[in-house]
């Protein structure tokens, strides 16, 4: 996919917090492996593929302990219509409609990182507890041929306004990171740029595959 | 037939792809064509793979990094499916290996060998013969090997990165899997068999440990960037957890980091490093091998600001531990029965017929077995030796006192990463915390290489690595001998094999790359040897002379000598100073441009002694080239221009050969004067330096010093002063060269302001002979340095400072302080010094003492000292004040009186009494408050006079604080019973009651006492207590009333309104309560008798106080009284003969 789109607007979907309502999903996990495949003409033609990191699919439902629950492989189809079906107008107030109906035209559903046995070079959380989960996964892996694969978290509330700055702060991380023509060699500089830029902490990490 | 066609077919497809990408322009495409390539020969026809190996790997040289990194893929590919393919690809890993033009393609390369490796090593274990060209392609590999792990210090980071990953896959692949280690289907050590002569599986063992350490060095240096350190880190933790024996060491290093984290990382950094490696901990924890370490872990894990849930979920289950804990109380030979190293070892001498080999590899065997378990105990016994030496020591005092000592090095403000990464301590003093302090101090001991600890393991790993030696030896000795092309030549057979495939490789291509190799001078470069850099150096400066013949006499010549000197480097300035010493007598004259060369290196020379430490030689030639060339002003003045810190010893000697000998050529202007004492200071600073310059350096400090005054001299004295300790062979001399320096001083310091007496010292113009602050403090910088380092200097400055100026004694005091709080309250010498405190040093003593005892109370050694000194010899009051907390109480009480200065010395005074500004909590005084005010009003009114003690009283009461009003209750119970009673008691209650209105049945109850007392009797007291009457009525009615008439009358001509208002009291009274009164007052009062009706009187008899008017009551006090609402305000300006209440 071009990720234009989906990287100035991440894909906010997945799974998300119960008590949070509209926008930030738990994780974003950024897949840039045609990172340098272009490296001439390579504004932003980074692929971000956007992942839950969780046990199911949670959506804010009618009340904050009522969240609705999907398993992972549950569809972005089915969800919307369960959701129509269970409250059209409630669900079409707190954009989540919208959010499914964009996001089924993306791809077909959730998907969640542990199982995804695709290789990224970077990966990106947006919660320090989702950060954590994913190295407690790269760590229980046992590494094979040692690719490295960076964990970058930046910590962005789950609100709407945070998420939109949280957006854009994302993509413009990624497209430094791709312009970047040793990006292990630049990560440490980016990153610290960058947390200067953005003023907030960054965590990272370096796994392997 | 239907596979030979689906063959030809793949074949047909590959010849397509690989023709078109041959041709191809576009990257992309051509990856992508390679990536098909490949996935249809290895995945649909391995067969293939001979047949397009070579035309796949031709691709390696393009220009493009991408397609290369496709070509590494293939090479990995291809020999994961046929290890056959291995010998005929090693050569262009080595050449990928190299790759300058890309960094990415190095790392990938990294990675493609890193597999490639374990495969080959696997293929080597199961093939049946080993060919020559196994044998080639192992022994190359063996070169990139040592290459990659040689990269852990490459510039790049993902290379130090991807050389970490590589390392650890040596570590985890030549090391025998271990019982209770993560499950790895992997092959490793175990499947290698002892039989195989190119890989030993001891040496490939021996080297992994090697590779280990490198990697827990590499682990702890001080510059690793974040990204590797977290790379290193899980590598660490993998191999610990795969090969439990490495545990401790892992942990160990893991401590060791959280101790010292480089200080290179930012804070967010910090942050990520140190939830990694709770991470990493935590996955330590889950694994069972890790028992023994449980509790370091757990600790480290608190210090991370894990929780305790945390922790406890990561613990292994209890059945678990406790099955381990069995184990490990079982001899290790029972338990180990299972293991597979036994099992080998068991096996080996039966499958092994090589008759030659049989018995070492038993031995073998069950040495490397061990010998990870012994290297391992070795290397944990360090620390853990220091640990239990360290706890064993760590009192609380010697805690203190290392919390003392190391509070100097502390900086002003906590960094980033502290402040970051502190967590309060929350078990302080308990064993436990004792033990982790203990160990912390050990990890760091011993990584600084000291400690009882070090010291052990030292001399067991110094055997070690010898045993190591001989076994290589003993190793490498048969293997030469039985195959001729043993390993040390398999490098040509590489080389030649190498350039048989090199040769499938378009050649030019391989030329460019071999060109472009970037040059690396550290890594072409040898230093030349000593001998001959000297030979060369002393051509360079013969030139040099030379061309100062031949060229102008100033000018050119010095500008390019003056830049040498600057840029040809201390070691090669260094050595041509020392040749022009050597060449100075033939060749050169005072104020050449060559000389100056000279000089200049000579005064590098200086900087550089730790080049040639301890050489007499040089320091002779040193002073002795100053001396023959330095003599003229011109030179002074370029060693003046030099800053002080860089002139160093070498200017001070010739300054001072210089000063002997043309005392008139000084002409050091202010900012010249420290350069002497500045250069002994450098002198000092090194231990090694030779003693004769020591002197020098002091005397050319004197002589610098003697246009003005001592302070330099006595600052070079006792720069000279401290390399006692340091070197024993420099002491006398430097002993005697300080003394010498010092009497110059003094005689200098009492002719200084007698300077008319050196007229010979032209004194630059510009250049005042006034001591201004800056210059005073400037000369005493150096000097007052010392003090804490030398004590004994401090006699020398109370001699000076009884003989400069009021000026210079002023800026003394004030820069006094830092130096004094460095010597300390135990200091023998300030101790001394304050016995015998020389005449007009007094200012300096109390300053001195002030400083000492300010916010500590003072130790009994100085308390008797400053008390000798009081008491024998001057009685000056102000030297008790500093020390008033360590005097006992009659003595305090016996010094207040004299304690009549100005009011700020009157509070401070109160203040260390009272402990109002003490920090610390335990302050004791050897007064109470209590006893402090009662002290006050019990001082003798003929020695001190009563305006100064109601000074100090309203001082008291203003410290709220500690006056409060339970005090003050007490303070006037005991005023009131004695006797006679104090003047200022009822003051003092009329105070106390203004500050407190609550006690006023306390002092109600006081009024009682004192007219049972008869107060009337004492004319102050008196006074006051009709004051006092006056403030507190209507409760003092009850007292008036049972005062006897005559007082009570005097009462009323004193306060006649009080008469009216106690007759209206009384005629409120009951008939019954009436017979109470005495007649007589009954009749003062109301003016009728007992039994009269008091309605008849209640007009009130308005001429009686009319006709009485009292005669003795001022008018004007009445009025100031009047005025006055709080009794204690504006106490200080009352009349002294009537105290003002």
């Amino acid at each position: 996919m071009r990720s234009h789109t989906t990287s100035d607007r991440p894909a906010r979907s997945d799974e998300r917090r119960p008590r949070d309502v509209i926008t930030v999903q738990l994780s974003r996990v950024v897949q840039s492996r045609a990172l340098r495949a272009h490296p001439v003409h390579g504004k932003k033609s980074f692929t971000v593929q956007s992942f839950g990191t969780g046990d199911k699919v949670k959506l804010p439902g009618s009340a904050p302990n009522k969240p609705n629950i999907y398993d992972f492989g549950t569809t972005y189809e089915h969800i919307y219509r369960d959701l129509q079906e269970k409250d059209r107008s409630l669900y079409t107030q707190n954009g989540l409609l919208h959010m499914l109906d964009r996001n089924r035209r993306i791809k077909p559903g959730p998907q969640r990182l542990q199982e995804c046995s695709d290789k990224f070079d970077v990966v990106i959380s947006c919660e320090e507890r989702v950060y954590d989960q994913i190295l407690e996964m790269f760590e229980s892996r046992e590494p094979v041929d040692n690719t490295p694969v960076h964990v970058i978290n930046i910590d962005i509330q789950d609100n709407h306004e945070e998420a939109t700055i949280g957006a854009f702060l994302i993509c413009d991380l990624c497209t430094q990171l791709e312009d970047s023509q040793d990006l292990e060699d630049d990560i440490d500089e980016l990153l610290q740029e960058f947390e200067s830029k953005a003023k907030r902490q960054v965590l990272h990490c370096v796994q392997f595959y | 037939m239907a596979a030979m066609e689906v063959g030809n077919d793949v074949q047909e497809q590959c010849v397509e792809l690989l023709n078109e990408a041959a041709l191809l322009t576009d990257d992309v495409k051509k990856v992508a064509n390679l990536k098909k390539v490949q996935e249809l020969i290895i995945h649909q026809d391995p067969a293939l793979l001979d047949n397009f190996l070579d035309e796949v790997v031709a691709f390696q040289s393009d220009t493009n990094a991408e397609v290369r990194r496709a070509v590494l893929g293939f090479i990995e590919e291809a020999c994961r499916k046929d290890h056959e393919m291995v010998p005929k690809v090693v050569a262009n890993l080595s050449l990928l290996l190299q790759d300058s033009f890309s960094v990415a393609v190095v790392k990938r390369t990294i990675q493609a060998i890193g597999n490639i490796y374990k495969i080959t090593l696997q293929w080597l274990s199961q093939a049946r013969s080993v060919t020559d060209l196994m044998d080639s392609a192992w022994s190359m590999l063996g070169q990139m090997k040592r290459q990659i792990i040689s990269y852990v210090d490459h510039d790049n980071d993902g290379v130090r990165t991807m050389a970490v990953k590589f390392m650890e896959m040596v570590v985890l692949l030549q090391t025998y899997s271990e019982p209770g280690s993560l499950k790895r289907q992997e092959f490793c050590l175990d499947g290698v068999p002892m039989t195989l002569k190119i890989a030993r599986p001891r040496k490939l063992e021996e080297e992994a440990r090697t590779v280990f350490a490198e990697m827990i060095k590499f682990h702890g240096s001080p510059h690793i960037s974040s990204v590797n350190l977290m790379a290193c880190m899980g590598s660490l933790t993998l191999i610990a957890r795969c090969r439990p024996s490495f545990i401790g060491q892992v942990i160990s290093a893991l401590e060791s980091l959280h101790a010292n984290l480089p200080p290179t990382l930012s804070k967010s950094q910090v942050n990520s490093v140190r939830k990694h490696m709770k991470m990493q901990l935590l996955n330590l924890l889950k694994h069972p091998a890790s028992y023994d370490s449980h509790r370091n872990i757990c600790t480290l894990l608190t210090d991370l600001g894990a929780s305790q849930s945390e922790v406890a979920r990561a613990m292994p289950p209890a059945e678990e531990l406790r099955k381990r804990q069995r184990r490990t109380e079982e001899p290790p030979g029972a338990a180990d029965d299972d293991t597979p190293g036994t099992k080998r070892q068991k096996f080996v001498p039966e499958d092994d017929d090589d008759d030659d080999e049989e018995v070492p590899a038993g031995r073998v065997a069950s040495g490397a077995r061990l010998a990870p378990v012994d290297k391992m105990k070795h290397k944990l016994n360090a620390i853990d030796i220091t640990e239990t030496w360290a706890a064993e020591r760590l009192t609380p005092q010697l805690a203190a006192d290392l919390v003392l000592v190391s509070m100097q090095h502390l900086p002003d403000a906590p960094p980033a990463l502290f402040s970051n990464t502190f967590t309060p301590i929350s078990a302080a003093g308990t064993r436990s915390q004792i033990q982790h302090v203990a160990r912390l101090l050990a990890a760091q001991l011993t990584k600084a290489g000291l400690g009882p600890g070090v010291e052990a393991t030292r001399n067991q790993g110094i055997q070690m690595t010898d045993h190591d030696w001989e076994m290589e030896d003993e190793e490498e000795a048969p293997a030469g001998s039985r195959r001729p092309i043993a390993t040390v030549l398999s490098g040509t057979v590489t080389g030649r094999e190498a350039k048989k495939k090199v040769a499938l490789l378009p050649s030019g291509q391989m030329h460019k790359k071999h060109m472009a190799k970037p040059l690396r001078l550290t890594e072409i470069t040898r230093p030349l040897p000593k001998d001959e850099l000297e030979k060369s150096m002393t051509a360079a400066l013969d030139r040099l002379l030379a061309a100062e013949k031949a060229g102008p006499r100033r000018g050119t010549v010095l500008r390019p000598s003056q830049t040498a000197g600057h840029d040809v480097g201390p070691l090669h300035t260094a050595a041509v100073g020392q040749d022009a010493g050597s060449h100075s007598g033939g060749h050169a004259r005072p104020g050449r441009p060559g000389v100056q060369l000279a000089v200049r290196g000579v005064l590098q020379l200086g900087g550089l002694q730790q080049l040639w430490p301890g050489d007499a030689q040089h320091s002779q030639l040193r002073a002795d080239l100053l001396h023959a060339h330095l003599g003229a002003d011109g030179a002074a003045r370029l060693q003046g221009r030099r800053n002080p810190a860089d002139s160093s010893v070498p200017g001070g000697a010739g300054g001072s050969r210089l000063g002997r000998g043309h005392p008139e050529g000084v002409q050091l202007g202010p900012g010249h004067l420290p350069a002497g004492p500045a250069a002994v200071w450098a002198a000092a600073e090194r231990p090694a330096r030779p003693a004769g310059q020591l002197r020098a350096g002091a005397a050319a400090a004197g002589h610098g010093s003697r246009p003005g005054d001592p302070r330099p001299g006595a600052g070079a004295g006792a720069a000279a002063a401290p390399e006692q300790r340091h070197a024993g062979h420099a002491g006398r001399t430097a002993r005697r060269g300080a003394a010498q320096v010092a009497r110059r001083g003094d005689a200098a310091g009492a002719a200084g302001h007698r300077s008319a007496e050196f007229p010979h010292l032209t004194v630059p113009e510009g250049v005042t002979r006034e001591w201004t602050d800056e210059l005073a403090k400037l000369c005493l910088h150096l000097y007052l340095a010392l003090l804490p380092r030398r004590e004994s200097l401090i006699h020398e400055l109370a001699h000076v400072y009884v003989l400069t100026t009021a000026d210079v004694k002023r800026t003394i005091l004030r820069v006094l302080e830092a130096p004094i709080r460095g010597m300390g309250m135990e200091s023998p010498e300030l101790l001394t010094l304050v016995e015998t405190c020389p005449k007009g040093a007094e200012t300096l003593i109390t300053r001195v003492i002030h400083i000492l005892t300010d916010k500590t109370p003072p130790s009994v050694e100085l308390v008797d000292r400053v008390r000798d000194l009081y008491q024998k010899r001057v009685s000056d009051v102000r030297f008790l004040i500093p020390v008033l907390n360590g005097l006992n109480k009659s003595e305090v009480i016996a010094a207040l009186p004299k304690i009549r200065l100005n009011p700020v010395v009157v509070k401070e005074v109160f203040n260390r009494l009272l402990g109002i500004h003490a920090d610390t909590g335990n302050f004791s005084s050897p007064l109470t408050p209590v006893e402090l005010l009662v002290a006050l009003h019990n001082i003798d009114p003929a020695k001190c006079d009563m305006k100064t003690i109601i000074k100090a009283t309203s001082l008291c009461f203003a410290e709220k604080q500690v006056y409060t009003q339970e005090v003050l209750a007490v303070v006037l119970q005991q005023l009131m019973e004695q006797d006679p009673l104090p003047v200022l008691l009822m003051r003092t209650v009329i105070q106390s009651l203004a500050l407190y209105n609550r006690l006023i049945g306390l002092v109600m109850n006081i009024l009682t006492r004192l007219a049972s007392r008869q107060v009337w009797t004492e004319k102050k007291v008196w006074e006051g207590f009709i004051k006092c009457c006056q403030r507190t009525k209507p409760s003092s009615y009850q007292v008036l009333l049972q005062l006897p008439v005559d007082p009570l009358r005097e009462v009323f001509d004193t306060a006649p309104e009080l008469r009216a208002q106690l007759r209206d009291y009384v005629n409120g009274f009951t008939a019954s309560q009436r017979e109470h009164l005495p007649a007589d007052v009954f009749e003062l009062i109301t003016g009728r008798k007992p039994g009269e009706e008091p309605q008849r009187v209640s007009p009130p008899p308005a001429p009686e106080p009319a006709a009485e008017p009292p005669p003795r009551l001022p008018r004007a006090r009445n009025r100031k009284r009047s005025k006055r609402h709080p009794p204690s305000s504006g106490a200080a300006d009352a009349p002294m003969k009537a105290i003002d209440y």
